[in-house]
């Protein structure tokens, strides 16, 4: 069954088929957030939890004729805009306290290469993401993102070019 | 090619969504450009090993628990939500038949009669009469309790033939009410034909004489006791029925069967006739008048 005939069973309160979708989108989901989130995977798996709360609490406005990619990852857009802004609040109320920003060198390659796009910008970041780890074509980003095919496919590739070089400094 | 074309085409090189026509034209300016293909392997092989990254990145068992506990209290919150719809439409529906009970009760009892209402229909169901035999069977079953036999066995017969008689005539009686004027007429015929009238029948003439509304029956009973005018009794009868007639037929018959007979008994009741024929003038009748004048004077001479 494809994401999308699922979720219209979820849509009619065949809550068993929710457990496909999780199985299906639990990992890319995490990954998402754990870039986001400067790898910090409470956070993460906090906010993958919340994602399919609201999957099945707003079920009923899932439309037929939608993409469920690019409806579950609005969902996790929201997650994510909501987690930050809590993050700001946070951080507004300990503006006083001077905090250290210090960069860990890794001798694992994996781990180097998660820090080395946790330092990309923020719309090289999360297009790669898109793209990489939640499996959306270039055309569901651009219609994401709010943006043309075009701009998506040069975000990419800078990111990449970007991710390279980042690498190559902490390596 | 622009910069940001060539850009654009590796983007999709790397993901593996480029076009065939679109690789046709990466390749050839790899061909013109090998730096360009050295930079293209480049992010291939950086966009591969995103692959191990994405493989070594797993999330905790904890966050399957978590997403199944809370699957399982959703779905509980579903079943008690289509539970709690379905008590509610129950309960609604019984309410509902609650309340149209009592409004179809408060509609009756305030809107019906207090009195219950009947519909008559009078049905006419002609048959035999039977005669009552009760009194006189009475008297004859009583009579053989008296000591002397033969004396009962004497009375006993009768009472019988009486009894018979009786019924025959109380058949008569009712045949000379039927609301069939050829009945009628035919009772007049059968008490004529039984050759001696009792009082009992001659009662029963000289009311059907008075009260028949159809002239033939009662010219049918006058012709039934014109033999007997004689009597004291029928003649009796005739005057009594004589002032009641309207029919100038049935009163020329009456005076002529008075006449005939000489009743003087007759006198007053013709004399009245004749003032009341005397003051009808809208129709006026002097046959008759001078029939009845005849009639007295004959009495007279």
């Amino acid at each position: 069954m494809t994401d999308e005939s699922l979720m219209l069973c979820v849509k009619n309160d065949d809550l068993d088929k929710a457990a496909i979708l999780y199985e299906r989108y639990k990992k890319k989901l995490y990954q998402f957030f754990l870039y986001k989130n400067k790898n910090d995977q409470e956070l993460s798996e906090d906010a993958v939890q919340q994602v399919f709360y609201r999957m099945i609490k707003y079920r009923k406005s899932y439309k037929d004729d939608n993409s469920f990619s690019i409806w579950i990852y609005g969902i996790a857009r929201n997650v994510q805009y909501q987690d930050y802004n809590k993050q700001v609040k946070m951080n507004d109320a300990h503006a006083n306290y001077q905090t250290t920003e210090t960069y860990t060198f890794a001798n694992d390659e994996h781990q180097a290469m998660r820090q080395a796009i946790s330092l990309l910008p923020e719309n090289y970041r999360e297009v790669l993401m898109m793209s990489k780890f939640m499996d959306l074509k270039y055309e569901d980003i651009a219609v994401l993102s709010n943006c043309s095919v075009g701009v998506v496919k040069t975000r990419v590739f800078r990111a990449m070019q970007s991710l390279k070089e980042v690498y190559l400094k902490i390596s | 090619m622009k910069r940001e074309e060539i850009e654009q085409l590796l983007a999709e090189y790397v993901n593996g969504e480029i076009s065939p026509a679109n690789r046709r034209q990466l390749e050839n300016l790899f061909g013109e450009d090998p730096e360009l293909k050295k930079e293209a392997d480049e992010m291939l092989a950086a966009w591969l090993s995103l692959n191990a990254l994405e493989e070594n990145i797993q999330p905790d068992t904890a966050l399957d628990d978590q997403f199944y506990a809370m699957l399982q209290r959703a779905k509980a919150d579903q079943r008690m939500a289509t539970g709690v719809v379905s008590i509610n439409k129950t309960w609604l529906q019984a309410a509902a038949a609650v309340i149209i009970c009592f409004t179809a009760f408060g509609i009756g009892r305030f809107t019906a009669s207090p009195e219950p209402v009947f519909k008559y229909k009078t049905v006419y169901i002609k048959q035999p009469v039977v005669a009552p035999v009760q009194k006189p069977a009475v008297i004859a079953a009583a009579a053989p309790a008296k000591p002397v036999v033969t004396t009962t066995v004497r009375q006993a017969k009768p009472v019988v033939v009486t009894t018979a008689i009786d019924k025959a005539d109380t058949q008569l009686a009712q045949q000379l009410r039927s609301v069939y004027t050829s009945e009628r007429i035919g009772a007049v015929m059968k008490i004529a034909g039984k050759g001696k009238l009792t009082d009992a029948d001659l009662q029963e003439l000289g009311m059907a004489l008075r009260e028949d509304p159809n002239s033939n029956v009662r010219l049918a009973i006058l012709d039934a006791l014109r033999p007997l005018a004689t009597n004291q009794n029928v003649q009796a009868v005739l005057i009594s029925a004589m002032g009641k007639q309207e029919d100038p037929l049935i009163q020329t018959s009456i005076v002529d069967l008075l006449v005939g007979v000489k009743s003087k008994q007759a006198i007053p009741q013709m004399i009245a006739l004749l003032d009341k024929l005397d003051d009808d003038k809208k129709n006026p009748n002097p046959t008759m008048q001078s029939k009845i004048k005849a009639g007295i004077e004959s009495f007279l001479n």
